[in-house]
């Protein structure tokens, strides 16, 4: 999984958010580090959407426009568990890493 | 309206009608919470480019599939218009003509059998256009078209049975782009026959670059562009047996035509991994 979906995914675990709210918690999430700009935040959520990773859930007319809120599916669930659990293994090869006594 | 709308406004509007239907005001409305940036421009554009491609296979089997029968349909394309550009030369006779004629007809059968899917027929009809390219043998830019055909009939039988996805955006008008070059050649040779080379060269070296540079929108395009360029690498090959020169000149050309579709099949090939992860 790449790292801007795993943060799109990580974005939506609380609560379900809309497009900007996304792009302001996975760069939280992230420490600053995937800094989503609109247009590539919507091409994947089109994209997860179609492939049931997310769900509209909400949606509200501000301002004269619509605003949608997203949510995870379990789909989207599982396999964002998954990711968090081999990208865990992957850490614990370093961090428990002891070097052997001579 | 305020003059940051406005300007994201605009840019909404070069995504197509459906999309900007679907999700125009939504992004409208994420887009203003924040200030304007270039960054934000560059993912509208490319945004608005790769929603046009409509790309949204996510096999890499499928993009494949899809890029084989585009490359096909080119190197049919390639041969029926560079057989077609002789039925006019004057100084033909009008037994040779006929023949010219007959052979970018059976071509043109080939290549309406491959677009309406009917993929083994347009093979044969290939071999058959090879067959009858024997019979009214012919040189220069027309032989290159020629040498197209064996390819061409590589390419189709397995979509036989391995059915390719449906071309959408760029891909959908790229058998015209041998059409355009061949065309464009011909065009060279006789209004500027002292550069002419250096002009197809340009012109060819143009079509790569734009090959690569579209692997930011959809890389089935760049795989199309490298599946009928490793043609002429082929082609280039049996120049060579044919014509034995020294081992650098044939290493030092290998490399010309070798690497560029090389290139752009491998940069394709690994786009495309990068695409179909989540």
């Amino acid at each position: 999984m790449r790292e801007p979906t795993y943060f799109i995914l990580a974005a939506l675990q609380d609560e379900p958010r809309h497009g900007y709210a996304i792009i302001k918690q996975a760069e939280l999430l992230s420490r600053g580090r995937v800094r989503l700009a609109t247009g590539t935040l919507y091409t994947a959520l089109d994209r997860l959407t179609t492939e049931a990773y997310l769900q509209v859930v909400k949606e509200e007319t501000v301002n004269g426009r619509a605003r949608r809120y997203y949510a995870l599916t379990p789909t989207g669930r599982a396999a964002l568990q998954a990711e968090a659990s081999q990208l865990a293994s992957a850490a614990r090869v370093v961090t428990e890493f002891r070097v052997r006594p001579a | 309206m305020s003059k940051i709308e406005r300007r994201y406004a605009r840019l909404i509007r070069l995504y197509p009608a459906a999309h900007r239907a679907a999700r125009g005001p939504e992004m409208l409305d994420a887009l203003l919470q924040s200030p304007f940036r270039l960054r934000e421009v560059r993912a509208l554009l490319l945004g608005a480019l790769r929603a046009h491609a409509a790309h949204d296979d996510v096999s890499p089997r499928q993009d494949w599939l899809t890029a084989v029968r585009a490359a096909a349909l080119m190197l049919l394309a390639a041969g029926v218009v560079s057989r077609a550009v002789y039925v006019v030369q004057p100084f033909l006779s009008s037994a040779e003509t006929a023949g010219n004629l007959a052979v970018a007809a059976l071509g043109l059968a080939a290549l309406a059998c491959a677009l309406r899917g009917r993929y083994l027929l347009s093979a044969l009809g290939a071999l058959l256009t090879l067959v009858a390219s024997a019979f009214w043998p012919v040189f220069d830019i027309a032989l290159w078209g020629l040498w197209g055909y064996p390819f061409a009939i590589l390419l189709l039988i397995p979509l036989r049975w391995f059915r390719p996805g449906r071309a959408s955006g760029v891909l959908r008008y790229l058998p015209l782009l041998p059409v355009v070059l061949v065309l464009g050649n011909q065009l060279f040779s006789e209004v500027f026959p002292a550069v002419s080379g250096i002009l197809q060269g340009g012109a060819n070296v143009g079509v790569v670059m734009g090959a690569l540079l579209w692997l930011a929108v959809d890389e089935r395009v760049s795989m199309a562009v490298g599946l009928y360029c490793l043609d002429t690498l082929f082609v280039g090959l049996v120049y060579m047996a044919d014509g034995w020169t020294s081992l650098p000149a044939m290493v030092l050309r290998l490399v010309v035509i070798g690497v560029p579709p090389v290139v752009l099949l491998a940069a394709a090939a690994g786009r495309n991994r990068y695409q179909v992860t989540p």
